[in-house]
């Protein structure tokens, strides 16, 4: 057994242990549970603690935590801080940033140094919140709209501007708690609630666990054991470890992918406008009057403002954290099932009427489950098939009957109707689509066969990407290109493993004959260190960069997929490797 | 074994089913559950209210007498598959409901006629497209003629007969390639 197999084993163990003392030490005390259904049985999580860890187990995870005061929020985030980093309960208390309508940049953000500025210089100072591997906001709908603003662009790129400095912040794990409306707080717009990937309600512990709650030791008198209570258990390394492994091991099979595609495209569908651009005409202002597709059962009329890319996005990245907790290697439908109704309902808008309804009764987390739900049973049912007509669809291979099935579909499945049929009708009538189909075909027959010379063939593929690419009016352009770069990253994947200190002596050579300045930055950047990870992602070229430690003997691992570029980074590196000896 | 006697449970749980079946042969399309009713006495038989979020009314004491088990749920299935199809093929939506009616009205002038006439005519174009969809399905007259016409159309009053004639001409005008035999000879019967 590989020792990246036991790492991994151990990581989950550690993850695992997280979970298990948080429930016995009482910590975090809560009834609801995640069901997960796995082939024909039911896993049962405890709902909020398992979504507060998925959160850590994704690249920049974002968690909303809303609730009414004392449901345990901002102890949760602070407890799970202490064991998934290690770091002291006290450094994770001063870097929380708590939220109120006079926060001002200066106190969340960043101020200039202000001795420094006397003397007239300006020396930016960060604060610890920005600084901080684990992240919590407190109360965030306090933030008035401008630190919304300030906020805004910490999560949607990363960075933090202060004065004419620029922070970037890489990696993080981000916990905003939310409370329900009051006298201080500030409404949230649809754009920010988008930037949190997955949200969740904290309701009051029922009364059995209520009466554990009061059996335990005060901890305003003692505060939490960090030995034994709430004890390191990790370390922001291993989290970020944990993150590449996720993305390196764990697939997403078509079926999956697809039932993404199909659940977020029928809360965006709607076969008579673009609802996200519709401002004057809305599913609750007429938009579906004596439409087809507007009945009780329909899930397209339900829905006001629909789903983003980037929830499509955080639907596939907490699946995947779900199946690598649960210890799969694939994402199954299901787990997208378990987790959607998290990442979806804050991000979405509802009809009041609906909302009210028996038996929602307002609650959004209930309703978006049901529509979660009821797409679920049309996917299970008819999903398979779709996908298979799409697919003929785009190797030209309808027949009739396929036709048929289609055009009867789209009157059942407003999915089918808004997003499948326009397109299978515009490929069939592009004449240009099917001659270029024909030359892709040609190249990924000859590959299939083996009857062909890398050199060659990698030109051809070249050539037809330059000539679909500069081509912009040939539909299902991005079917073609997708299907020539699998060609071409499947032809040319190398991998180069040498010593570290073999790396760190050919590196400047290998900068001054890579041609591209991004990636010349890439291996600029490649530094080695404790269970390191690199990804240097373009349509034409990606490589991927693992070294274990900082050590001069270590192992370093490096994988190069792509075209005419990827070989010729190979070849550089071989030949500086071979006059290196 | 002919003329299968099923308990009023029985016969709601196979309309249940063959209602389920047939949404499955129209791909399941957003309608809701069926109101499935057993009652001799209400005037109710198979219907979809479009007005009402398309649900299916379906009286199961209207299944005719005298047919084996598999016959009973041929018939429910069809009936079924007949029902959706108003929210299938016609009239589709409420917009082309309306226009239905509202151009029956323009001839005839009574919008209850009209009315009258509309349904009618979606019963057609209903039986016709549907036929080219599943081609084994009979049309609805063959429901009628089961348990009306071979021994009760004397009995039917004469705005009903007129109108099961206007249907068949229509249904023969729009569909007349695909008649079978059997049932040109049922026409002729019932002419």
């Amino acid at each position: 057994m590989s020792s990246a197999v036991l790492d991994e084993r151990l990581l989950r163990r550690k993850v695992n242990m997280i979970m298990n003392i948080v429930q016995s030490n009482k910590l975090f005390i809560h009834h609801e549970l995640l069901r997960v259904r796995v082939e024909r049985r039911i896993i049962n999580l405890p709902l909020i603690l398992t979504m507060a860890i998925l959160n850590a187990l994704v690249p920049k995870g974002t968690m909303l935590l809303y609730g009414g005061h004392g449901g345990g929020k901002t102890t949760l985030a602070k407890i799970l801080g202490r064991m998934m980093t290690g770091t002291p309960l006290k450094k994770i208390e001063r870097s929380i940033l708590r939220a109120h309508p006079h926060l001002t940049e200066e106190k969340a953000i960043a101020r200039f140094d202000v001795a420094r500025l006397m003397s007239g210089e300006e020396v930016v100072q960060w604060s610890e919140f920005v600084k901080t591997f684990w992240k919590i906001i407190d109360e965030v709908n306090r933030l008035s709209p401008h630190m919304q603003d300030v906020l805004f662009s910490l999560l949607a790129e990363g960075i933090v501007k202060y004065g004419s400095e620029v922070y970037e912040v890489r990696d993080y794990v981000l916990y905003a708690t939310l409370n329900p409306k009051d006298v201080g707080t500030f409404p949230m717009g649809a754009p920010f609630m988008d930037r949190f990937s997955i949200a969740i309600q904290v309701t009051m512990p029922k009364a059995p666990h209520l009466f554990d709650i009061l059996g335990r030791r005060d901890a305003k008198l003692y505060g939490f054991d960090e030995d034994t209570q709430v004890p390191a258990i990790m370390t922001e390394e291993e989290i970020i470890n944990i993150w590449h492994i996720i993305d390196d091991t764990i697939t997403v099979p078509e079926e999956s992918m697809f039932f993404i595609t199909y659940l977020i495209g029928s809360f965006r569908a709607c076969i008579r406008t673009n609802k996200e651009n519709a401002e004057f005409l809305n599913v609750d202002s007429g938009l579906c009057d004596n439409c087809h597709f507007n009945t009780r059962e329909s899930v397209c009329n339900k829905i006001k403002t629909p789903p983003s890319v980037r929830a499509a996005k955080d639907l596939e990245r907490y699946s995947k954290a779900l199946a690598w907790l649960l210890g799969y290697d694939k994402v199954l439908p299901n787990f997208i099932v378990a987790v959607a109704p998290f990442v979806l309902w804050h991000r979405l808008d509802y009809p009041e009427n609906i909302l009210r309804e028996k038996p929602y009764y307002g609650n959004k987390i209930l309703l978006t489950k049901d529509l979660v739900q009821r797409v679920f049973n049309r996917y299970a049912r008819r999903g398979r098939r779709i996908l298979e007509i799409i697919d003929r669809g785009w190797a030209l291979k309808l027949t009739k009957s396929d036709l048929d099935e289609l055009n009867q579909e789209a009157k059942a499945d407003v999915f089918v109707a808004s997003d499948v049929q326009p397109i299978i009708k515009s490929i069939s009538e592009d004449s240009r689509y099917a001659t270029y189909y024909k030359q892709v075909e040609e190249i990924l027959n000859m590959i299939k066969v083996g009857r062909f010379d890398e050199k060659t063939i990698i030109s051809k593929i070249d050539d037809l990407l330059s000539k679909i690419e500069s081509d912009v009016t040939v539909t299902g352009k991005h079917k073609l290109v997708r299907e020539l770069y699998n060609a071409i990253f499947s032809l040319t994947k190398r991998t180069i493993k040498m010593k570290l200190g073999e790396w760190r002596e050919i590196q400047i050579d290998l900068i001054k004959q890579i041609p591209l300045k991004s990636l010349k930055r890439f291996f600029k950047d490649i530094i080695g260190g404790p269970l390191y990870r690199k990804f240097y992602g373009m349509p034409e070229i990606e490589i991927r960069v693992t070294i274990p430690s900082d050590d001069d003997n270590a192992i370093m691992t490096m994988d190069i997929a792509g075209g005419k570029l990827a070989l010729r980074v190979f070849e550089t590196i071989e030949k500086l490797r071979r006059n290196l000896r | 074994m002919k003329g299968e006697k099923l308990s009023k449970d029985m016969l709601i749980e196979i309309a249940r089913d063959m209602f389920n079946k047939a949404l499955e042969d129209f791909f399941y399309p957003p309608i809701p559950e069926p109101r499935i009713i057993y009652d001799p006495k209400s005037s109710e038989g198979f219907y979809i209210d479009p007005e009402n979020d398309w649900k299916t009314t379906l009286n199961v004491t209207l299944v005719p007498k005298g047919l084996t088990l598999d016959e009973i749920k041929k018939f429910l299935r069809f009936v079924s598959r007949h029902e959706i199809g108003h929210y299938i093929i016609c009239p589709y939506d409420l917009v082309t409901s309306i226009l239905i009616i509202s151009a029956a009205k323009k001839v005839v002038g009574s919008y209850e006629i009209a009315m009258f006439i509309a349904n009618f005519f979606a019963d057609v174009i209903d039986d016709v497209e549907r036929n080219g969809i599943f081609p084994g399905d009979p049309i609805i007259l063959d429901a009628f003629s089961t348990r009306d016409l071979k021994n009760e159309y004397k009995k039917l009053s004469p705005l009903i007969k007129v109108l099961i004639r206007v249907k068949e001409i229509l249904w023969t005008e729009i569909n007349l390639s695909k008649i079978s035999k059997d049932k040109r000879d049922m026409i002729n019967k019932i002419n």
